[in-house]
């Protein structure tokens, strides 16, 4: 049976390569295939189009924790957190020195300090900040941005200096945004974790330097962040609390903080209306926005549960653009008119693939270069039939 | 007589003993930061309640004995096992400026 299918089709290889209307067939598929393969590695065109399926697809289907992460606490300073103090920006040194002191004092298992200091401010709190971070117990990694943003023309920055006074690992608090082009609708959605640069400043990221604090653990397969949804029991993903609640200032009897806090990565951070505050994946249907603590706390919540999502590469993408032009020639080719039918049935297909891939693979289907190369080689079979 | 079940007093005691600390702690919910001026910060409740919350009221509970954090948020009656979205993030969600 297969052994007949296999020769039928060698025939007909056979037959096109002497036929110029067939010759001019394959001619077609591979240029569509080529086309859209440049365009998807080019242009990154999976990442444009099919944004709101991908992120509606993430939102709905990733993964639900049975309960709050057991590794991972954040620890937030917002405006009602500096209510009492007579500027909001930059936030008070002092607070923050308190505040790691505070975390520091339950024993964690490392600390991640998401603040960028780039100015000076009061030099005591300024001195008070630094002794915190660079006296704790705890293993500290201190969040950085690259030093040509404060530093252009490679002079030395306050950044440096700081940084070199506290002595502890850097991360640099870069996200990957979309690729750039000056085709695609940047949309501003935080998908992807920054890629490791080697030429920056400060090549590992916030994330990866912490989870490196708390053990080994393997890359993650892609840049494409694996969220953590909303535990089934209803907890928030990560114990979270404010930084009032860590000061005893919040009201109410004082916080078991050491059972809380012991042996976690704590993440301090701001939770800012103005600032760092981000779309993500997760806010597809409502259009909440996360902050980069939060953010921060997901890539690293993936690198240390071992989660990751993974990317088809360039040859297998190749493979299946080719063969979706193939055999959308092939139908094209043997229709009688373009059915709309057809193409809304292939869309459903495309989608459920990349639902199922998702689901049971951890897979990135690039759906909508094979659905548009599939298009393209209908398009192209039906207008290349002989009556044309 | 406990002899004949091979159980000595003393053995039966420390089962009894042993019964009761094994039995879960009754779960309480101790609000940790609220803008609900009906649940203050630090009030203390048994883990049926209902939340009564007005719209634009939040309120962050600890979770004992599990101490696991949990943020009720917006109008309507909200208690533990309610059905999944009635919290995610400890985040409020940002009104148009």
């Amino acid at each position: 049976m297969l052994a007949d299918h296999l020769a039928r089709i060698r025939e007909r290889l056979a037959r096109a390569a002497n036929s110029p209307s067939e010759r001019k067939a394959v001619l077609f598929v591979i240029a569509i295939a080529a086309a859209f393969l440049l365009l998807t590695t080019l242009l990154h065109l999976p990442h444009g189009p099919e944004h709101w399926s991908a992120d509606y697809r993430t939102a709905r289907w990733s993964k639900h924790p049975e309960t709050q992460h057991k590794r991972i606490a954040l620890v937030y300073i917002s405006e009602k957190t500096l209510e009492p103090y007579p500027y909001l920006s930059p936030t008070d040194r002092q607070l923050l020195a308190d505040v790691v002191k505070a975390v520091d004092a339950t024993g964690p298992a490392a600390i991640g300090f998401d603040f960028i200091i780039d100015r000076p401010t009061e030099p005591a709190k300024d001195v008070a900040l630094v002794a915190a971070l660079r006296d704790a117990k705890a293993a500290v990694v201190a969040g950085a941005v690259n030093e040509d943003a404060h530093a252009p023309g490679g002079g030395h920055s306050y950044q440096a200096d700081y940084l070199a006074k506290v002595n502890r690992s850097v991360g640099h608090l870069h996200f990957e945004g979309a690729h750039p082009s000056k085709v695609i609708i940047v949309d501003n959605v935080i998908r992807l974790m920054a890629k490791r640069n080697t030429s920056g400043t400060y090549p590992a990221s916030f994330a990866e330097q912490l989870a490196q604090k708390a053990g080994s653990y393997p890359k993650p397969k892609s840049e494409y962040i694996s969220w953590l949804l909303a535990p089934t029991d209803n907890t928030e993903t990560f114990l979270t609390l404010s930084a009032e609640q860590v000061l005893g200032k919040s009201g109410g009897p004082a916080l078991p903080l050491k059972d809380m806090l012991n042996n976690r990565i704590v993440l301090i951070g701001g939770n800012f209306s103005d600032r760092d505050q981000h779309l993500i994946p997760l806010s597809v249907s409502d259009g909440r926005r996360y902050p980069g603590l939060f953010i921060h706390a997901q890539i690293l919540a993936q690198i240390i549960d071992g989660r990751s999502l993974s990317t088809l590469s360039i040859p297998v993408q190749g493979v299946i653009l080719l063969l979706a032009a193939a055999i959308g020639f092939w139908v094209g080719r043997r229709q009688t008119r373009i059915h709309l039918v057809t193409e809304l049935v292939s869309v459903v297909v495309l989608v459920a693939i990349g639902i199922l891939t998702f689901i049971y693979a951890s897979l990135i289907f690039p759906y909508t270069g094979v659905l548009l190369t599939w298009l393209a080689g209908v398009s192209a079979g039906y207008y290349s039939r002989p009556h044309h | 007589m406990l002899g004949c079940f091979g159980f000595s007093g003393r053995g039966l005691a420390a089962l009894v003993l042993g019964i009761a600390l094994a039995s879960p702690a009754m779960a309480e919910l101790q609000v940790i930061e609220s803008n609900a001026p009906a649940y203050k910060v630090g009030l203390t409740v048994p883990n049926t309640q209902v939340f009564e919350l007005k719209a634009g009221e939040r309120v962050q509970v600890l979770i004992l004995p599990a101490k696991l954090t949990r943020v009720f948020e917006g109008k309507g009656s909200h208690s533990l096992p309610e059905p999944r979205g009635g919290a995610r993030s400890a985040t409020k969600k940002k009104q148009p400026e």
